[in-house]
């Protein structure tokens, strides 16, 4: 981790899932600034005129999978480390992701807090 | 002279009593016990010969009987006695009808005029040895015939250069729908769908470098209902009537390539189903995960009592559980797989 993750991007249609992560992501750090989408197309709105140190993407939206995302990303000129948020490791999925440099690793539903302490330095 | 111990069963077929007792002095000069039954015309000919069927070794018969002779009268009696030699005993000559009797299958030809006992006696041995060999040619061609015919697996040979079909057998056209009449005035590229042709003439080119029997491979071939099956085809060099050709055995796997299809599918949905498992019905379970750990974390700032702690505790291990049985399912369903 070169620099601190302080702005985080969670893309995700669950919207319990977003606020289990808020409240478990703030008692790890208070002052994170944390940014919440349930629809993709939306945080890409956000992304126009911000960024972000880390992009937590579910694989399997509704209205678009991660990958589209992400290739949208690109069109946008954003390099922004991603982890990949999925209910379960698809070794599809893992090959597909090889193909996109901006993701570091697959992280499983629900987000465990001993994972995410170590990606946030802690 | 040594005469002939066998016992020979022989019938006589001659209107003129002279020359039957003529004939029966010369047999009886060579061969010891002559079994000689006597006709005197077609009719009782035929009626000795029904009821006596296969007995007589040999069938001497005069040429012009009261109610039927020439080619009329050979060719009765050779009906009536197919395996058994016929020799023609007759007063006139006439080298060209002689010539055509044994066309029709008369095992010699011999004149009133010329006959001793001898000369009857070794044409009648001859008679005898060359209607077995002919017997057994017969009989072999018959079998290898019904070998090709009453193969429960179609067969057919067509010619190299011009693809037309030189034979088939039963099978082919059972299971195709064509009669034998039909299949050979067709060329082997008319019963397939036209989008097959290719494939076939680049079987054809393949097949020039092969030698022995090979399987040319998997095609569509069409009946002549439209119906079109898949079929493997094993193929060999033949040379049929002289003619440079490919016997042909076709194998029906239309079943076969059907079944493996329902298999294929049948393994698709499970995979989807897998994915559901691991997908959708996992995201509720990941967030009562979720909720549950929130809860246990909440819990240490809160004063809940002990009975609460261990109902969460229990609804957590039940939580744990169910997502390892979805873990399990989707990894099972993974590991299906059809080589």
């Amino acid at each position: 981790m070169s620099k601190a993750i302080q702005t985080i991007v969670f893309v995700d249609d669950d919207r319990i899932q977003h606020m289990i992560n808020r409240k478990n992501m703030l008692r790890l750090k208070e002052d994170l600034n944390l940014q919440f989408f349930e629809n993709p197309f939306s945080a890409l709105d956000w992304f126009a005129s911000n960024d972000a140190d880390l992009l937590i993407l579910d694989v399997n939206m509704p209205e678009m999978k991660g990958w589209e995302f992400l290739d949208r990303l690109k069109v946008l000129n954003k390099t922004i480390e991603v982890k990949m948020l999925t209910s379960s490791v698809d070794p599809d999925d893992i090959e597909i992701s090889t193909q996109y440099n901006m993701v570091s690793g697959f992280l499983v539903k629900p987000l465990k807090n001993d994972i995410m302490a170590e990606i946030l330095g802690l | 002279m040594i005469k002939d111990r066998k016992e020979y069963q022989i019938l006589i077929v001659d209107d003129n009593k002279g020359d039957r007792v003529l004939i029966e002095a010369y047999l009886e000069d060579t061969i010891i016990l002559p079994k000689i039954s006597e006709a005197e015309s077609f009719f009782h000919a035929k009626k000795i010969i029904e009821n006596n069927p296969n007995f007589f070794d040999v069938v001497l018969l005069d040429l012009s009987l009261p109610d039927l002779s020439g080619e009329g009268l050979i060719r009765s009696i050779a009906e009536l006695l197919p395996e058994t030699p016929i020799i023609i005993l007759t007063g006139y000559p006439d080298v060209d009808f002689s010539r055509k009797s044994l066309k029709l299958g008369i095992a010699d030809y011999q004149l009133k005029d010329e006959l001793n006992p001898l000369a009857l006696y070794k044409s009648i041995i001859y008679a005898i040895e060359r209607k077995k060999v002919t017997n057994q040619l017969i009989s072999s061609e018959k079998r290898y015939k019904d070998l090709f015919q009453l193969s429960p697996m179609p067969i057919w040979v067509y010619e190299k250069v011009t693809l037309k079909f030189l034979a088939v057998n039963k099978s082919a056209v059972e299971t195709y729908g064509f009669n034998e009449g039909e299949f050979l005035s067709m060329k082997i590229t008319d019963i397939r769908p036209v989008e097959e042709l290719p494939a076939l003439y680049q079987a054809i080119q393949n097949d020039l470098s092969k030698k022995g029997i090979n399987l040319s491979g998997v095609f569509k071939h069409q009946k002549r209902n439209g119906e079109v099956m898949d079929v493997e085809v094993y193929a060999n060099d033949i040379d049929f009537n002289g003619k440079s050709a490919k016997i042909v055995l076709i194998n029906d796997i239309t079943f076969k390539s059907k079944y493996i299809q329902a298999i294929e599918t049948q393994n698709k949905k499970l995979k989807e189903i897998a994915w559901i498992q691991s997908h959708i019905v996992r995201a509720p379970l990941s967030r009562m995960m979720g909720l549950i750990e929130l809860i246990n974390v909440e819990e240490e700032s809160n004063n809940l009592s002990d009975d609460l702690k261990q109902l969460i505790q229990f609804i957590r291990e039940s939580a744990i559980e169910l997502d390892e049985i979805v873990r399990d399912i989707t990894i099972r369903t993974e590991q299906i797989k059809i080589d």
